[in-house]
C-alpha cells in the first residue's frame, strides 16, 4: 500500500504545473552558476600562479640586508570547493604580506563593480537555502490540505489504510519529485566543472561534494516536513499557503539577517578600531611614564649620559623598567582578550539566534564543508602566523653575521657604519622557506559541522512528529 | 457602485486571516529594521567621529614640534588619513556602505588590514544580507502584496460570487479597478502607518540630522516603496485574472516572484560578468608593475652606456611607461563601465533591481557611492602629493628654508595649518539630481504598473465568470 501512496503522490507532482517550474528554475540556476563560478575559479587560478612567480622572484631578488626585515608576500592557495560555495573569504585570491614578529598585512579591496555587492552571490548555498526552499514550500503546502479540499482524501482514507502509512508514502512520493530537479541539476552543474580542466577533484573535495550533496537533502527534507507540518494543521490549502509563506519570511528571510544585528545591540562590543587607540592610548602613556622614570633616574645619578642603551644601567632600574614595562605589556594585554572575549561572546549569541532558523545551521554547515567557512579563516590567520615565525628564524639565521658585527660595535662603542653594510649584502635566498597551506581535511571538516546536521535532523524529526501528530488529529470531511 | 466594489473589497481583505498575520509580520520588520539601522548607523558614525578626533589630534601633535625643521621632517614622514562620512540615509538603504573602506591613506591605493581586523569581528555580517527597509520592501514587501491579491478574481470565481457580482449591471472595468484600489488601500494603508511609526522612531531619536533633504528623500523613497508594491500588486491581480483556480494562480505568482526577485536580478551580474568578462585588478596590477620594472631596467642600461646618463632619453622612456599604464588603466575602466552598465541594464528587467537602484540612489548609497568614493580618493591623494611634492619648492622659494650641507633647515613653522591640510569629501548629490538619475527606474516601475494593469484588463474582459 506505502508503495502505491508514493507511486501516486510522485505522479500527480510530476504532472502538476510546480514540477515544471521547478525544473526549469533549477536547471536554468545551477546552469548558470556553475558556468560562471567555474570560470572565476579558472581565472583566479592564472591570477594566483601568476602573483606565484612575482612573489617569489621578489624574494629570490632580495639582495640587501636591509630588506629582509621588509618580511615577504605570499599567495592563499586556491579552494576548489568555491566553484561551489563562495565561503566567508574576500576573494578567491588573497596575497598577504607577512612580517617578523607574526605581523600580517591585508589588503583591503573592495569590489570594482558596484552593482555585483547589491546583489547576493548565487551560488550552492544561496540556491539550495533559498530558491530550492520556497520550492520545498510550493510541493508540501497541499500535500494534506489540498487533498482534503478536492475531496481525494475522503475517498483514500475509506480504504484499509493506516494514516501513519498515508503521511509515509506523501512524504516520500511528494519529497522525491522535489529533490528529482535538484539532483539533475546538482549533476548537470557538477559536468559543466568537470568540462573545467582547471578544477582538480581531491579526496577531500569529494567527499566534501558528497556531504554538501547530502547536507542540502538534509535540509530541504526539514522545509518539506514543515510544509506537510502546516498542511496538516489547515483545512483550506490557500490558508496553508498563506502561513508557510509567513513562516518563510519570517525564518529564512528575516532571523539570519536580523540576528547579528540584534546581538550588536544585546551585547555591544568596541569597535576594533576604538580598541586600537585604546591601546595605542595606554603604549604612549606608558612610554611617558618611562622617560619620566629615565628622567628621574638622570637626576637620581646626575649622569646626564643614561640612554636607552640598558648596559649603562643599574640593577635596580633595570628592574625598575622591565617592570614597567611588563605591567604596561599585560594591561594592554587584557583590553585586547576583554574585546576578544566579548567579540567571541557576541558571536556566539548570534550564532544561537541565527540557529532559530535551518538556514543558518544549513549554510554554516555548507561553508565548512566547503573549507571556506569562519573556522578554515581562523587556520588560514594561524598559519600565515606560523609561516611568519619560521621567516622570522629563517631570516635572523640569515642575518646573524651582520647581528654579531653590529653588536660588536656596539659593545666597542663604535656607532653604526652604513658603508659596512655592503659586506652583508648579496645575499641568496633561494633556499626560503615556502608556505605550505591545506585546507581542512574532511575529517576536520565534519568534526566542525556535526552540531548544526544535528540541528538540522531535529528539526527534520521535530516537524515530522508534529506532522504526524496533527494527522492523527485531522478532520478529512 | 465603484464604491461598494471598494468597500467589499477592502472588507474582505482586512477581515481575512492573512491580515492579521500579514500585518503583524510587517510591522515587526519595518520597525526591527527602521530600529537596527538607526543603532548601526548611530556606532558607525561615533566611530566616524573618533577617528576624524584621533587624526585631528594627530595633527595637534604635529603642530606642538617646536623647531621647524624637525616639523618638517616630522611632516614628510607622517602618512595621513581620511575618513569616509557614513551617509545619513543609509538607515533606510545600506546599499554599498558596509562595502567601501572607511579610511583612505593619503598615499598608496589601498589601507592593510592586520589579522586582528580580520578576525576580530563577527562574521555572520558578512553571510547574510543586511535587513534594512529597502530590504524588507524589496523581498518581503513584494511577496505579500502577490499573497494579497492572487485569489482576487480566481477566487472569487472559485467560491462563485463572481458570477453573483457579474449578474449585477456593473461594467468589469469598473469590477477590477475597484478590486484594485481596495486591495491596494488595504495593503497600503497599515504599510504606511508601519513606516512612518519608524520614521518617528528614525526622528525623535536624531538619527536623521540631514534636515529637509533627508525628510524629502525620505518621502520620495516611501512613494517609491508605494510604486513598487503597486507593480507587485497589478501583476498579482494580472495573474488572477488570467488563471482559474487559486493553486496554479498561486503557482504562477511564486514563479515569477522567485524569478524576478531571487534569480534575474542576482543572476545579472554573473550573467554580465560572462558576457563582458574584464581581466582582475591583480592582473592589470601586475601588468602596471611589468612597465614600471621594464621602464627601470631600460633607464638602468642607459645610465651604464653612458656616463652621465642621458636625461632627456630616459624621460622619454618615462613618459612612455606612463601613457602604457593610463591606457591599460583606461582599457580596464572602459570593461569594467560595460560590466557595470550591463549589470544594471539585465538587472533591471526585474522591477525589484530598478526599484533597488532607485532607493538607493535616492539615499545616496548605490553604485553612485562607489563613483563618488574613487573620485574623493584620486582627489584626495592627489592634493596630499601636491603639498608634499611641492612643499619643499615653496619653502625654498620664499626663502623660509635653505640647503646646508645636503640637509634642508626650515626657519618657521607658519606653513603647518592643520586646516588648512587637504581632507577626504565625497560630494552628494542633491536631491534633484538624486531624483532625475533614479528618474529611470522609477518610470520602469511605472511602466511595469500600467503594463500589468492593461494586461489585467484585457484578461478580466475576457474572463469566463461562469
Amino acid at each position: 500500500m506505502l508503495l502505491h501512496i508514493i507511486r501516486k503522490e510522485l505522479l500527480d507532482q510530476l504532472l502538476n504545473l510546480r514540477f515544471a517550474i521547478a525544473c526549469v528554475v533549477c536547471l536554468a540556476v545551477f546552469l548558470i552558476s556553475s558556468i560562471v563560478l567555474t570560470r572565476d575559479y579558472r581565472e583566479s587560478m592564472s591570477t594566483y600562479n601568476m602573483n606565484l612567480v612575482v612573489h617569489r622572484n621578489e624574494v629570490l631578488q632580495i639582495s640587501e640586508i636591509w630588506r629582509l626585515w621588509q618580511g615577504l608576500t605570499v599567495d592563499r592557495p586556491l579552494n576548489a570547493m568555491n566553484t561551489l560555495v563562495k565561503g566567508v573569504a574576500p576573494g578567491l585570491t588573497e596575497s598577504v604580506k607577512v612580517q617578523g614578529g607574526g605581523r600580517l598585512d591585508f589588503a583591503e579591496t573592495y569590489e570594482q563593480n558596484p552593482v555585483k555587492p547589491l546583489f547576493p552571490e548565487v551560488d550552492f548555498v544561496f540556491i539550495v537555502g533559498i530558491i530550492m526552499s520556497l520550492l520545498a514550500l510550493a510541493f508540501s503546502y497541499d500535500a494534506v490540505s489540498g487533498e482534503r479540499e478536492s475531496g481525494v482524501f475522503k475517498l483514500l482514507m475509506s480504504y484499509s489504510v493506516p494514516r501513519d502509512t498515508v503521511l509515509i508514502g506523501k512524504w516520500i512520493g511528494g519529497y522525491l519529485a522535489l529533490i528529482a530537479p535538484f539532483l539533475v541539476s546538482f549533476v548537470v552543474g557538477l559536468v559543466v566543472m568537470a568540462l573545467f580542466p582547471e578544477v582538480e577533484p581531491t579526496l577531500d573535495n569529494t567527499l566534501a561534494l558528497i556531504g554538501l550533496l547530502l547536507l542540502a537533502l538534509l535540509y530541504l527534507a526539514a522545509v518539506y516536513s514543515l510544509g506537510i507540518f502546516v498542511s496538516c494543521r489547515t483545512e483550506i490549502a490557500s490558508t496553508s499557503i498563506t502561513v508557510l509563506l509567513l513562516v518563510w519570511v519570517a525564518f529564512i528571510l528575516a532571523v539570519p539577517n536580523m540576528a547579528p544585528y540584534i546581538t550588536t545591540q544585546l551585547l555591544p562590543v568596541p569597535s576594533r578600531e576604538s580598541v586600537d587607540r585604546e591601546k595605542a592610548e595606554m603604549q604612549r602613556e606608558g612610554w611617558r611614564k618611562m622617560e619620566q622614570m629615565m628622567r628621574d633616574e638622570q637626576k637620581r645619578t646626575g649622569e646626564e649620559n643614561i640612554t636607552w642603551n640598558k648596559d649603562n644601567w643599574s640593577e635596580e632600574f633595570r628592574t625598575e623598567v622591565e617592570d614597567a614595562q611588563k605591567k604596561l605589556g599585560e594591561e594592554v594585554q587584557k583590553v585586547e582578550d576583554s574585546f576578544t572575549t566579548r567579540m567571541q561572546d557576541q558571536n556566539r549569541w548570534a550564532g544561537i539566534i541565527a540557529r532559530l532558523s535551518p538556514l543558518t545551521s544549513f549554510n554554516l554547515a555548507a561553508f565548512d564543508l566547503a573549507a571556506a567557512g569562519i573556522e578554515q579563516e581562523r587556520l588560514f590567520v594561524e598559519a600565515l602566523k606560523n609561516y611568519g615565525q619560521t621567516w622570522e628564524e629563517y631570516s635572523r639565521q640569515k642575518r646573524e653575521t651582520f647581528e654579531r658585527y653590529r653588536e660588536e660595535r656596539r659593545k666597542s662603542g663604535q656607532g653604526f657604519d652604513p658603508q659596512a653594510m655592503e659586506q652583508f649584502n648579496n645575499l641568496d635566498l633561494s633556499d626560503y622557506p615556502r608556505m605550505k597551506f591545506e585546507y581542512m581535511s574532511f575529517r576536520d571538516r565534519l568534526g566542525r559541522v556535526y552540531v548544526d546536521i544535528l540541528l538540522l535532523l531535529l528539526w527534520n524529526i521535530v516537524f515530522f512528529m508534529f506532522a504526524y501528530l496533527s494527522f492523527l488529529r485531522y478532520d478529512i470531511r | 457602485m465603484l464604491w461598494l466594489v471598494i468597500k467589499k473589497e477592502i472588507i474582505h481583505n482586512v477581515l481575512s486571516f492573512r491580515f492579521v498575520v500579514t500585518y503583524a509580520l510587517l510591522f515587526c520588520l519595518i520597525l526591527l529594521a527602521m530600529l537596527l539601522m538607526t543603532s548601526d548607523y548611530r556606532d558607525r558614525f561615533q566611530e566616524y567621529n573618533a577617528a576624524v578626533n584621533k587624526e585631528r589630534s594627530r595633527l595637534d601633535e604635529l603642530k606642538k614640534i617646536d623647531d621647524p625643521s624637525e616639523l618638517f621632517n616630522e611632516f614628510q614622514r607622517t602618512s595621513f588619513t581620511g575618513m569616509r562620512e557614513p551617509r545619513n540615509l543609509s538607515i533606510l538603504a545600506r546599499g554599498l556602505e558596509g562595502e567601501l573602506p572607511n579610511q583612505v591613506p593619503g598615499a598608496g591605493f589601498m589601507r592593510f588590514l592586520s589579522s586582528e581586523d580580520r578576525l576580530g569581528k563577527n562574521m555572520l555580517f558578512e553571510i547574510f544580507q543586511t535587513p534594512d527597509f529597502v530590504y524588507v520592501i524589496n523581498i518581503v514587501m513584494s511577496l505579500l502584496a502577490l499573497l494579497f491579491v492572487f485569489d482576487a478574481v480566481c477566487g472569487e470565481k472559485e467560491q462563485g460570487t463572481l458570477k453573483l457580482l457579474m449578474a449585477n449591471s456593473v461594467p468589469r472595468d469598473i469590477v477590477l479597478i475597484g478590486k484594485w484600489i481596495g486591495g491596494f488601500v488595504s495593503i497600503a494603508v497599515p504599510f504606511s502607518v508601519a513606516v512612518f511609526g519608524g520614521f518617528a522612531f528614525i526622528y525623535i531619536t536624531g538619527a536623521m540630522n540631514s534636515g529637509e533633504d533627508g525628510l524629502t528623500r525620505f518621502l520620495l523613497i516611501f512613494l517609491l516603496a508605494l510604486v513598487y508594491i503597486s507593480a507587485f500588486f497589478t501583476l498579482g491581480l494580472m495573474i488572477s485574472t488570467l488563471a482559474h483556480r487559486t493553486s496554479t494562480a498561486l503557482l504562477i505568482s511564486l514563479l515569477v516572484w522567485i524569478c524576478w526577485i531571487l534569480v534575474v536580478p542576482n543572476m545579472a551580474p554573473v550573467v554580465a560578468r560572462l558576457v563582458a568578462p574584464v581581466p582582475g585588478r591583480q592582473v592589470i596590477d601586475a601588468e602596471k608593475q611589468a612597465i614600471d620594472r621594464e621602464a627601470q631596467l631600460l633607464m638602468e642600461g642607459i645610465r651604464k652606456r653612458k656616463v652621465y646618463g642621458d636625461q632627456k632619453e630616459m624621460e622619454q622612456i618615462q613618459r612612455s611607461a606612463e601613457k602604457r599604464k593610463n591606457k591599460l588603466e583606461e582599457f580596464y575602466q572602459d570593461k569594467m563601465q560595460t560590466q557595470v552598465a550591463m549589470s544594471q541594464n539585465l538587472a533591471r528587467l526585474s522591477p525589484s533591481a530598478s526599484f533597488l537602484f532607485a532607493a538607493t540612489r535616492l539615499a545616496g548609497t548605490g553604485p553612485v557611492l562607489s563613483q563618488q568614493f574613487q573620485k574623493a580618493r584620486e582627489r584626495f591623494q592627489e592634493q596630499h602629493q601636491s603639498l608634499r611634492n611641492d612643499l619643499m619648492r615653496t619653502l625654498y622659494q620664499s626663502g623660509r628654508a635653505e640647503f646646508n650641507n645636503g640637509r634642508m633647515t626650515v626657519k618657521d613653522s607658519d606653513w603647518f595649518q592643520p586646516d588648512d591640510l587637504p581632507r577626504f569629501r565625497m560630494f552628494a548629490e542633491d536631491v534633484t539630481t538624486s531624483f532625475n538619475q533614479g528618474l529611470f527606474d522609477v518610470l520602469l516601475l511605472v511602466v511595469f504598473n500600467v503594463l500589468f494593469f492593461m494586461l489585467a484588463f484585457l484578461f478580466f474582459l475576457r474572463y469566463d465568470v461562469t
